[in-house]
């Protein structure tokens, strides 16, 4: 008598059923159900006819109300079929927010853990270079005082030991430089502090660094500033010097014979203000296949020629990551067999009381 | 030395490290100067009342107060504007922050001779019958 009445009530429950579910978990659900006070075994059935018969009392007033049954369970499956539709749609969306969620939970431990592990190992690199150093400059200082004969003349064998074990200490200790400057950079913790400087000292400086070492293997260093360029310009030298140190050591190193020029020189065009730092050797050029890997750290072009120099390889790393850091470009040109030419090219800004006077 | 050993000036060596205290006063005593060394900054505020040095050499990591917190008592004393201070320390970055209120800085490895060479142009400028 009532089928359609209670086939649309019907349809109506399994909506609802699936409305509730499609805005709670099932576990939610089933709390829900556990805070009646029914006993346990009809909480279900109890839920299933409160929703059954609110359907079955729906249909009934529909139709008393004046409506074909027909269109009375068209009612109750429009109202199921919107309650799917409901359920796949927050349930999709609810899905992807967690998923989302998930993800960027995932994402961000990795990256503390990685933090984590860079700081660890770049606090590490310092406490150990520091350790390492500590010894070494008494190291240093105690030769020193050997080889300027504080405490009495030397022999000229001992004074010939003495200045091996003074150099190889120096070269120990550029060495461990150039590891914590590697892992500075690594870890983003060198910045730039920019303060007025005179291209000329900082020439002169650099030009002290290698003067040993050029005049061991008989090398003319030629070093010279552009007039054109400002007497004072803006520049971290301790970065900038970096960068000299590492091109004009690196030409000494590797030229056997001939001269190695350094230049500092303003350079042209119309755009923004530029200067250049170049670093020209006799040595024995770059192939091109390797024109690109010299700056990659801890890599050396090997071949004949450059064998046995030793060092980490760090140094034209160092060079090109630093001058990125101050904004600049680095490139190499060379000729095998007819040396090199290392050019860096650095924006131009002169200090404030400078520019006014101009 | 010509000088008698009560006219030579005082140098305080502000240092933890033995092997940098060693090479600095022996440095200090060749040009000159006579020195005391301390690594504790409470203590080296009152050797500079107490011994008026005209030299402090000045390590920037030290086991109590930094050497930075040193320099900036120091010049915060009116009393104590004419001391020379030498930073000598492996941070340069540290020093840097603070060069302004030093006279000299030096960046650790240092040499004797440096040191020597540096302190010897002071002494002669300290000494009472110059």
């Amino acid at each position: 008598m009532f089928t359609l009445e209670i086939l649309t009530a019907f349809l109506i429950l399994i909506g609802a059923l699936i409305m509730l579910l499609s805005v709670l978990s099932t576990r939610q659900v089933l709390e829900l159900v556990a805070r009646t006070r029914y006993s346990q075994n009809w909480r279900w059935l109890y839920v299933l006819m409160i929703f059954f018969a609110a359907g079955y009392i729906f249909s009934i007033a529909m139709v008393a109300s004046g409506l074909t049954r027909v269109v009375v369970v068209l009612t109750g499956v429009i109202f199921l079929s919107g309650a799917l539709f409901v359920f796949i749609v927050v349930r999709t969306g609810l899905l992807t927010i967690q998923d989302l969620q998930r993800s960027q939970r995932i994402i961000g431990q990795a990256r503390d853990r990685a933090q984590e592990a860079s700081r660890f190992k770049s606090e590490m690199l310092a406490r150990v270079s520091h350790e390492l150093m500590t010894p070494l400059n008494a190291i240093l200082g105690y030769t020193g005082m050997l080889n300027e004969e504080v405490y009495g003349p030397l022999s000229g064998q001992q004074r010939q030991l003495v200045t091996r074990t003074m150099a190889n200490t120096e070269q120990l200790i550029a060495e461990i430089n150039e590891l914590l400057e590697q892992s500075q950079l690594e870890a983003g913790q060198l910045r730039p502090r920019h303060a007025a400087l005179s291209p000329q000292v900082l020439l002169d400086t650099v030009q002290g660094n290698i003067r040993s070492l050029a005049a061991e293997k008989d090398l003319q260093v030629f070093a010279t500033v552009d007039p054109e360029l400002p007497p004072l310009i803006l520049g971290d030298q301790r970065l900038l010097k970096d960068i000299l140190v590492n091109l004009a050591g690196n030409a000494v190193k590797f030229t056997e014979q001939g001269e190695v020029r350094i230049r500092l020189l303003r350079a042209g065009g119309n755009g923004q203000p530029q200067w250049m730092i170049q670093v020209s050797d006799t040595g024995p050029g770059i192939p091109q296949a390797l024109r690109e890997i010299i700056f990659e750290p801890f890599q050396q072009a090997e071949d004949a020629t450059t064998r046995g120099k030793g060092g980490f390889g760090l140094g034209l790393a160092i060079a090109k990551q630093v001058t990125t850091l101050l904004g600049g470009e680095i490139r190499v040109d060379s000729m095998p067999g007819q040396g090199s030419t290392f050019t860096v090219t650095l924006p131009l800004a002169v200090p404030e009381a400078q520019e006014n006077a101009n | 030395m010509q000088t008698d050993s009560a006219e030579k000036p005082f140098a305080l060596v502000i240092e933890d490290d033995p092997d940098a205290d060693f090479i600095i006063s022996e440095a200090l005593r060749e040009a000159g100067f006579r020195t005391e060394t301390t690594d504790d900054g409470n203590r080296a505020m009152s050797l500079l009342q107490e011994l008026r040095p005209a030299l402090i050499t000045l390590d920037m990591h030290l086991p109590k107060i930094s050497g930075s917190e040193i320099l900036r008592q120091i010049r915060a004393d009116p009393e104590m504007s004419a001391v020379e201070v030498m930073l000598i320390t492996v941070d340069y970055r540290m020093a840097e922050s603070v060069r302004q209120q030093a006279n000299w800085v030096m960046i650790k490895p240092v040499t004797y001779n440096q040191i020597r060479d540096l302190a010897q142009r002071l002494a002669t400028r300290h000494r009472p019958d110059s």
